[in-house]
């Protein structure tokens, strides 16, 4: 009896040891495992992101235009670290599936968001954040830029008060206070957008808006050109009722050579003189095409956009000009635990050159 | 007493010991019963936590193989990337293993056209995208030579 019950009661403490060691040891294993499983992930992840985000920025893909239909390898170069608008534009368009699966990364998710060296979003439009918005009566840009994503302050030169929709401020004053007032806060912005302003060179600080675009900024011009007819590097010339046809197709004007352009009212158009900068009419006056009544010229180091006239159509249909675009990124963004991160200076070809972060990203 | 224990028969002859003989004999059952639970519980034990280790271990091979896979892609796409990026003149060895694992069949392969390397093992495929397409040559196991000869990669 006593036998038997000193080998019932060894046996009972030494499988509750082992069980207790058992218990303590399972999840101990699993952590390890667990631990060796995610550097090993991670150090895949990295060497998986050093190569992909080299071919995307070094590489053009195959074919060399290549598109969503026809790809075989990807890339977003034109040359060695400039980004082609285009190509991130197939990319954004493709399925994400196939896009790991061509990259080589199906294993993991994929997130890749382009950024300005400031941190607001690149986007596919010639605007960029941060935009001042000038109007005094029409307001027609203002529906174009609002809830785009575009951050953007609002100067309003008009009567009345009007809707300020998204905008991060809002200023009203006289015409032509309103407009210094945007003038003085210039180096605050990449991009102004003028709505037919009716206002003289005489009645405003122009000087600073040409300041503005020599250290690089970006005008974008709708409307009444007297404003900037005659000293900045371009001329123009008023007119009535005019008509046009497209010209030169880019990422601003995305419509086919040759289409007709039906104009609301385009009275103003830019033409080049011997000593102008280039004028590159994306859409000509119809009746003369040495008259650009949507176009663009070098300032600088800035660019201006004409446009005479935002109420357009073509093929019936209103005329689409790339001004704020959309947001460049692709994928889903990282919730995972295990993720590794590139950020990749480039610069982003928009007909000029932009200098913006790749910022890639996998995870699992 | 060795009597009563092994002849049931003697047990119930023997009025008066029959009862402590009972308990000698009913505490010996009770041993062995209770080793056989004990047995029988750790021999599951045992089986479940081996099962699991199996278990466990194989899809860590597999992993294994499979990192090792992507490993012997990515050795190549870097030897190959950093041909292109340094130039002409360029010239490297470099080794990639013979089996996966030291136990896997494997194939490499490169597809110009895609502009890509395949490794290939198990019926299964991994991939990675090259800078260039503008390779000769083909990669094997073992020693590898890379050249830059005016742009154009040369393995051999």
């Amino acid at each position: 009896m006593s036998k038997a019950q000193i080998v019932s009661g060894d046996f009972t403490i030494s499988v509750a040891i082992f069980i207790a060691i058992l218990v303590m040891v399972l999840p101990l294993w699993n952590y390890v495992e667990t631990q060796v499983r995610s550097n090993e992930e991670r150090m895949d992840m990295e060497s998986s992101l050093m190569i992909v985000s080299d071919v995307l920025i070094k590489t053009q893909g195959l074919p060399e235009n290549w598109s969503a239909s026809n790809v075989r390898s990807i890339g977003l170069a034109d040359e060695e670290g400039i980004l082609n608008t285009t190509k991130v534009l197939n990319l954004i368009n493709m399925s994400y599936d196939n896009v790991r699966d061509l990259l080589g990364i199906k294993n993991y998710e994929l997130y890749i968001s382009l950024k300005d060296i400031d941190g607001y979003d690149a986007i596919s439009g010639v605007c960029n954040s941060p935009a001042a918005y000038f109007s005094v009566n029409e307001e027609e840009m203002k529906n174009i830029i609002a809830n785009s994503g575009i951050t953007w302050d609002y100067y309003y030169g008009g009567s009345g008060t009007p809707d300020e929709l998204d905008s991060r401020s809002f200023y009203s004053a006289s015409k032509a206070d309103a407009f210094n007032s945007m003038l003085s806060k210039s180096n605050m912005y990449k991009t102004i957008i003028i709505e037919n302003p009716e206002l003289q060179e005489s009645e405003v600080s122009i000087d600073e808006l040409k300041s503005f675009l020599r250290l690089g900024g970006i005008l974008i011009f709708e409307g009444n050109a007297t404003l900037i007819k005659d000293s900045f590097g371009m001329h123009a010339a008023q007119g009535s009722n005019r008509e046009g046809i497209v010209t030169e197709k880019n990422s601003f004007v995305m419509e086919e050579i040759g289409k007709d352009v039906i104009f609301a009212d385009a009275e103003w158009a830019f033409y080049q003189l011997a000593d102008d900068s280039t004028l590159h009419k994306l859409i000509s006056d119809k009746n003369d095409n040495s008259y650009a009544v949507v176009g663009y010229w070098d300032y600088g180091f800035g660019r201006i956009y004409y446009i005479s006239d935002i109420s357009g159509t073509i093929d019936g249909n209103s005329m689409a000009l790339n001004i704020v675009g959309e947001k460049l990124e692709f994928g889903v963004q990282a919730n995972g635990n295990i993720a590794s991160k590139t950020q990749r200076p480039v610069l982003l070809s928009k007909e000029r050159n932009m200098v913006i972060n790749m910022v890639m990203v996998l995870w699992k | 007493m060795k009597k009563i224990i092994f002849s049931s028969k003697e047990i119930r002859l023997k009025g008066e010991r029959t009862n402590r003989s009972y308990r000698v004999c009913s505490s010996k059952a009770q041993v062995s019963l209770e080793i056989m639970t004990y047995i029988i519980i750790l021999t599951l034990m045992l089986a479940i936590v081996t099962f699991a280790a199996i278990n466990r271990s194989n899809s860590i091979l597999t992993e294994k193989i499979n990192m090792d896979a992507r490993r012997a892609a990515k050795i190549t796409a870097i030897e190959i990337n950093t041909a292109v990026s340094v130039g002409d003149g360029y010239r490297n060895e470099f080794s990639l293993p013979q089996y996966l694992y030291n136990a896997k069949n494997y194939t490499i392969t490169i597809l110009p056209e895609y502009q890509r390397i395949y490794v290939d093992w198990d019926n299964r495929s991994y991939s990675v995208p090259l800078l260039t397409s503008n390779i000769t040559g083909s990669i094997k196991q073992g020693i590898n030579i890379i050249k830059n000869e005016h742009g154009l990669i040369k393995i051999e």
